[in-house]
């Protein structure tokens, strides 16, 4: 389609006007974390830093803050927990998927609309419930209890996620495979799972961002092993007037989530369309 | 088709059903650690929840008896319990319009092709996929009543500062500004999928119709993305209604309960009045008004289908 030079003019004023939308807060962020926090209070406020520093970056990184974070435990935690509930969610979705995908079984339709239900639920819900089941089993204030609460939500989507795709695959491949004495199992992993590589990144990075980002259960769950996240809570009450170190704390604990999407995001998008433009 | 093979299936002598049903236990043997991980985390705590909602827990005596429907009626007479449901309606509403139209708006823009349209597209998702903590503590400082990046452009525009978190209503809206900014980039993504799945002749057809930018928007572009639409703004209602990171950390429910929405007063009755019975109730009350606000939706859904 043609467009006047007025139709240029008027769409770089959206892009303008759609950037400065999406990238103040960012900006906002960026500028308090790289100044000292005495700049902070000059009336009219310096847009952009006049003494730019990393000092912040430093100081919450090797702990001299006034009181000290050790955000270097907290960013292991939150590795932790995050790459384990994205392994297992990813491995036991792909059964059950291929399940969902593959078989005409009793119970295959309320299975999938299960799943979706399951979206429906508010996470409170299960707070109570879920920290009382993980002191009986003596995973309260674990990882390994906050990985397995973390799977109540990625669990299902990565199912829904995988089935589709599965889908979309061709069976005749994995008949082949089986004529020639594959099994079910060694179809699934040798033939379905190298073809599903899009989708397996796609949920497993969901997996990992919404595990990397949550902070209620981990708040509630393992208050005493604190996640990442929060961790950047508990800076508010302890560090009032720092506001350059909780900044540069902020953008230290968005940043992998970020760089993850960045990196994988044609993954992510069709990933995540797929799903809404089927239904 | 289904109901076809079980027909026929009820035809087969007796003698050969167990092979049948061994062959079938198959898909059962896939779907096990699922539904294993699903029945501890996901269906006993849901009915532990359903069960709390009909016990009291007695702090001081560390004791649960049976309460019946007494936290119901106990909730019902809670003016606090009105109070989250009336904001919970104004945050879910604003904010779902704020990110319906602000969202769509993206779409619309990243739909037509200018030089840097990839590069937008790669920026409009990092609000979304940044962790709701960092959000809440940028916005946070962009409302902070000192050095704030609002304040500011009022001090530049010569009108006098204003505490924005500190009012009630105010704190609302702040919420909700910083809950559309979050959020909206789903709503892009999903429409852009949308978009992009309208066939170009029925644009076509139209412009050979003489059909201007505002017909072809409102009877070709509209009516096509309806359905995703629809499942869109379902989910988002869903999904604001349950949110908790970002108001918990931003207001933790204040001023005055002003930003207290539904999940904040679960976490309230839950963790610092230690009453689990009636925090379990109203999470109850919760799923229940999604459970029928998503029947009510996807039977809308159908019947306008047909």
């Amino acid at each position: 389609m043609k467009r006047g030079i007025w139709g240029w003019i008027g769409l770089y004023t959206l892009v303008v006007i759609g950037a400065l939308f999406i990238l103040t807060p960012i900006f906002w962020m960026l500028t308090i974390a790289l100044r000292p926090s005495a700049e902070l209070y000059i009336s009219p406020f310096p847009l952009l830093p006049p003494t730019p520093t990393l000092d912040n970056f430093i100081n919450v990184i090797t702990n001299r803050t006034t009181v000290p974070a050790h955000l270097e435990q907290g960013f292991l935690r939150s590795l932790i927990v995050a790459l384990s509930t994205t392994v297992l969610a990813v491995a036991i979705a792909s059964l059950a998927a291929y399940a969902l995908a593959r078989f005409n079984f009793r119970g295959r339709e309320s299975y999938g609309i299960f799943m979706l239900t399951t979206q429906m639920m508010p996470a409170v819900l299960f707070l109570v419930p879920l920290f009382v089941i993980l002191r009986g089993i003596g995973l309260i204030n674990t990882l390994p209890g906050l990985i397995l609460s973390y799977l109540t939500f990625s669990l299902p989507f990565c199912i829904w996620l995988l089935r589709g795709y599965f889908e979309g695959i061709s069976p005749d491949l994995e008949s082949a495979a089986m004529t020639d004495g594959c099994s079910r199992l060694q179809a699934l992993a040798y033939i379905i799972l190298p073809l599903a590589t899009p989708a397996l990144i796609a949920a497993g990075a969901f997996a990992f961002i919404n595990a990397w980002n949550e902070f209620l259960f981990a708040f509630i769950l393992a208050g005493e092993q604190p996640l990442l996240t929060v961790q950047l809570y508990a800076f508010i009450g302890q560090y009032g007037p720092e506001y350059g170190n909780l900044m540069a704390a902020a953008v230290l604990t968005a940043a992998p989530p970020v760089i993850l999407f960045v990196l994988m995001q044609r993954y992510l998008v069709r990933g995540l369309t797929a799903g809404a433009v089927k239904g | 088709m289904l109901k076809e093979k079980a027909s026929q299936a009820d035809h087969v002598p007796l003698a050969a059903r167990p092979a049948r049903r061994r062959r079938n236990m198959t898909p059962y043997m896939f779907l096990l650690p699922a539904s294993i991980v699903l029945l501890l985390i996901f269906f006993y705590p849901m009915l532990n929840g359903l069960y709390t909602s009909f016990t009291h827990y007695n702090q001081y005596t560390d004791t649960t008896s049976i309460a019946g429907f007494r936290n119901y009626a106990a909730v019902l007479h809670d003016p606090s319990f009105w109070n989250s449901m009336q904001r919970s309606v104004i945050w879910v509403f604003f904010s779902v319009v704020g990110q319906f139209v602000i969202g769509f708006a993206f779409a619309l823009l990243l739909n037509e092709r200018w030089p840097g349209n990839r590069l937008m597209r790669a920026i409009v998702l990092i609000p979304w996929v940044m962790p709701g903590v960092s959000v809440a503590l940028t916005w946070n400082l962009i409302y902070n009543g000192q050095f704030g990046l609002l304040n500011d452009v009022l001090f530049r525009l010569g009108l006098p500062p204003t505490q924005w978190l500190a009012d009630p209503n105010m704190a609302m809206v702040a919420v909700i500004i910083a809950n559309v900014w979050k959020a909206f980039p789903f709503v892009t993504i999903t429409m852009l999928a949308g978009l992009a799945a309208i066939p170009e002749e029925l644009y076509a057809a139209a412009r050979v119709d003489g059909a201007s930018v505002l017909d072809r928007f409102v009877h070709v572009t509209l009516p096509q993305l309806r359905n995703i639409m629809l499942v869109v703004i379902l989910l988002m209602v869903v999904w604001t209604f349950n949110y908790f990171d970002l108001v918990f950390v931003l207001t933790q429910g204040g001023p005055a309960q002003g930003t207290e929405i539904a999940p904040i007063l679960v976490a309230r009755y839950a963790f610092q009045q230690f009453d689990y019975g009636l925090a379990a109730t109203v999470a109850i009350i919760m799923t229940l008004f999604n459970v029928i606000f998503a029947i009510l939706y996807i039977s809308v859904l159908r019947r306008s289908d047909a």
